[in-house]
């Protein structure tokens, strides 16, 4: 016996009855509390008497355990047991839910508490109509029909053809009683496999082996043929789990442990509607003027989402109103925040890694640019300054030559006149060997001046001064799409030299390449650049090209100040990168290389070792 | 009547050799270093010409050809240069040079071009001296001959 919970009785009643009925209610199950039906049901029920009135009710609850003991003595022990424990306690409303064992509440109300109105909580339809029910007691019923189960089951698995019966021996007077008028309407449209006769584990067996056209109809398993009892929520879940079909159920209180669910009764929906007819008859109104009606709304169709997953069916299938159970949260409702989270810093990790990219981008680009424009720059310098010196040169020696060519002609009219002036002859002679000392100081000079600039030496690595003219020109290199191949001996001993100028050499040599490949086919365009020491301690440049080459007429004449070969230019560049060499003591020479192509070779001395 | 030739070279060698070879050829040479002394010395009224360099310290060549254009008669110029090039010629020519030569070049070239500017000279000279009698004799008018001398020119 157990009472959950207490209130003060109040007394206010509004009613048309002479003596209010005291406001208590004592809550009788026909079994004990270890079912998941009595728990479900009491629950609602309890909880429906405190949020539907003001007054709450007290409520006594007692699990009579019939099923268990069904015995005369112990209806006898139960009975002096409650006359003494509610000896003091006025009842108002009785609520059965004893709808097998009716007639033992009712005998059990006529002889504690006479006249006592009762209300049956959730009898089934068909054993309601075969009561005959004394006064005062009202009732509510429901739909139990196998025919129900299985159209639930046919409407959500299509092409069903076999309907398999699963749980303990469908017996008169159980609670599934009338599923046995059912079967034959069942039979008529589906056959019928009945495993409702068998030990558990030889059921367990037989359901791994259904037609894939069947569906299971699980019947509650309490007692297997060998005797075995079994709480059926729990039987469910074996059931269930064992069978290779979709488990279809009648209660409850078996969602959840592995069935589909289907068209269940609700003990909860019996508990609330239980409620309110005991709360209707405290209030006043005559248990016998409430007729016994049936509430569809204990019976609804509920089913297991993991289930439905598990057996492929849609949810469009179910019947309108399905209430569905156990949907697991989706990702996204499981781990919004951290997907949020996520999703964003990826998102902010790809916009910087693309910023990245396009800043690397821009900086190559900018560093091409920059590298492209220091080329044209260096050209340019280096046309201007070969231009300027070219026209200086130029006017600073035409100058006497003038004075020369003027003179001599004077001095020739002198001496073809008549009278030969031979004294104004001699001096124009005179003035022309002024003159011819003059141009060849001029020369003088500029040689000089050509000198003067190496004076900034210093101990240069020859690679390095390979390399950095290879950075300057390697767009040009790579616009005209010139293989370029350094074999550079490491380690070379530095040279004592101007490396302004001798990188101005290199960079001359390199750019003559280039333009001697511009003919060659693009494919073989090859540019070769060594660096060397030899045993008579000079380092050696060698500049290979594979152009056309070098015609030995021209080869001859290469240095010589203003020849060239090409279309535009003074002819300066190489006489000046000999004379550049000359300066630091070295020598610069051409040759034609094999099979093709030019090469042009810079020796330097080493600087001597000092002991 | 003596033909002048000036030179104006910044090169002594250079004006020297000119005056020589001008010399042979009859002609008197007076050779100045830079275009302000020849500016600042006093001309002869005998026929002349100018042999000038382009490329001369202080002033050039150019810029003192542009200053001698408003004397009367203008001077006639040779220009000499050792580094000549063809928008310098065109404007030396288009401002009225003779000749444009480029050193070294051939006494003939040279003598030709002399030649031919103090011809220019003189004619230009002549017309000069002409008109110039012609503003005296109209100056000797009285002031009602000058009325009357339109008149006579168009034949009332």
């Amino acid at each position: 016996m157990r009472i959950v919970f207490g209130l003060a009785v109040a007394l206010t009643l509004v009613s048309a009855r002479a003596e209010p009925l005291p406001r208590t209610i004592l809550l009788l199950d026909e079994d004990t509390p270890i079912y998941p039906w009595f728990r479900q049901m009491s629950e609602a029920f309890y909880a429906t008497i405190k949020t539907e009135t003001a007054n709450p009710p007290f409520v006594f609850i007692e699990n009579l355990g019939i099923d268990a003991y069904a015995t005369d003595d112990y209806f006898n022990i139960l009975r002096s047991h409650f006359r003494e424990k509610y000896r003091n306690k006025a009842i108002g409303v009785i609520v059965s839910n004893a709808s097998r064992y009716l007639p033992y509440t009712l005998r059990l109300r006529d002889e504690l508490w006479p006249g006592t109105p009762v209300v049956l909580a959730g009898i089934q339809e068909r054993r309601a109509a075969r009561l005959s029910l004394p006064s005062n007691v009202t009732g509510f019923t429901f739909r139990h029909q196998l025919q129900d189960i299985v159209a639930t089951a046919d409407a959500l698995i299509p092409g069903l053809k076999r309907v398999v019966l699963a749980g303990s021996r469908i017996q008169r007077g159980g609670w599934r009683q009338d599923f046995l008028d059912d079967l034959p309407d069942v039979r008529a449209r589906f056959e019928v496999i009945d495993l409702t006769d068998l030990s558990l584990a030889e059921l367990r067996q037989r359901l791994t082996e259904l037609p894939g056209d069947s569906a299971v109809v699980y019947v509650g398993f309490s007692t297997d043929v060998t005797g075995e009892r079994f709480l059926p929520a729990e039987a469910s879940q074996i059931v269930a789990e064992a069978a290779n079909r979709p488990t279809f159920v009648d209660s409850e209180t078996f969602i959840g442990a592995g069935s589909i669910g289907g068209l269940v009764i609700s003990p909860g929906g019996i508990g609330r509607v239980a409620a309110r007819f005991a709360l209707r008859i405290l209030d006043g109104e005559n248990a016998s003027d409430i007729p016994i009606t049936n509430r569809e709304e204990i019976l609804r169709p509920v089913f297991d989402w993991r289930q439905l997953q598990r057996w492929g069916i849609s949810e469009n299938r179910l019947p309108v109103g399905s209430e569905v159970r156990f949907r697991s949260p989706t990702a996204w409702e499981q781990y919004r925040w951290e997907i949020i989270l996520i999703s964003a810093v990826l998102v902010l990790q790809s916009l910087l890694i693309g910023g990245l990219f396009y800043e690397h981008r821009r900086r190559r680009q900018a560093e091409v640019e920059a590298s492209r424009r220091m080329a044209e720059l260096a050209h340019m310098n280096r046309s201007a300054a070969i231009g300027e010196m070219s026209a200086s040169i130029a006017h600073e020696i035409k100058q006497p030559l003038a004075a020369i060519v003027t003179n001599a002609d004077a001095g020739l009219r002198l001496l073809a006149k008549d009278a030969p002036d031979v004294e104004e002859a001699t001096r124009a002679l005179k003035s022309i060997v002024g003159s011819g000392y003059r141009a060849s100081q001029v020369v003088e000079t500029i040689r000089a001046m050509l000198k003067k600039e190496i004076a900034n030496r210093t101990l240069v690595d020859i690679n390095d001064a390979i390399r950095e003219v290879l950075t300057l020109v390697h767009i040009e290199l790579d616009e005209h799409e010139v293989l370029t191949k350094a074999t550079l001996k490491e380690g070379l001993p530095r040279v004592m030299a101007d490396p302004v100028q001798l990188q101005q050499v290199i960079f001359n040599l390199v750019r003559n390449a280039i333009e001697a490949m511009s003919s060659t086919a693009a494919g073989v365009r090859i540019l070769q650049l060594r660096s060397e020491s030899t045993e008579t301690g000079e380092c050696i440049v060698a500049i290979e090209d594979s152009g056309p080459g070098i015609e030995p007429e021209a080869l001859k004449r290469i240095f010589e100040p203003f020849f060239t070969s090409k279309s535009k230019g003074m002819g300066m560049g190489l006489s000046i990168c000999r004379s550049i060499v000359e300066a630091h003591g070295g020598r610069l020479s051409a040759a034609s290389a094999k099979p093709r192509g030019a090469i042009f070779e810079i020796s330097l001395p080493l600087p001597q070792e000092r002991p | 009547m003596t033909r002048i030739v000036y030179i104006v070279d910044d090169d002594s060698s250079m004006r020297e050799a000119l005056a020589r070879l001008l010399g042979t050829m009859g002609l008197r040479a007076e050779a100045f270093k830079t275009p302000q002394e020849f500016l600042h010395a006093k001309r002869s009224d005998a026929p002349s010409c100018l042999v000038l360099d382009v490329r001369l310290p202080g002033l050039s060549g150019l810029d003192l050809q542009r200053e001698l254009a408003n004397t009367d008669p203008p001077i006639q110029i040779v220009f000499i240069t050792a580094h000549g090039d063809i928008p310098m010629t065109v404007q030396a020519l288009k401002a009225g040079a003779v000749d444009f030569l480029t050193k070294p070049f051939r006494d003939q070239q040279l003598l030709d071009a002399v030649r031919q500017a103090i011809n220019r000279d003189r004619a230009a000279r002549r017309q000069w001296a002409d008109l110039a009698e012609l503003r005296r004799r109209y100056e000797s008018l009285t002031q009602r001959e000058r009325e009357v001398m339109p008149l006579v020119v168009i034949g009332c």
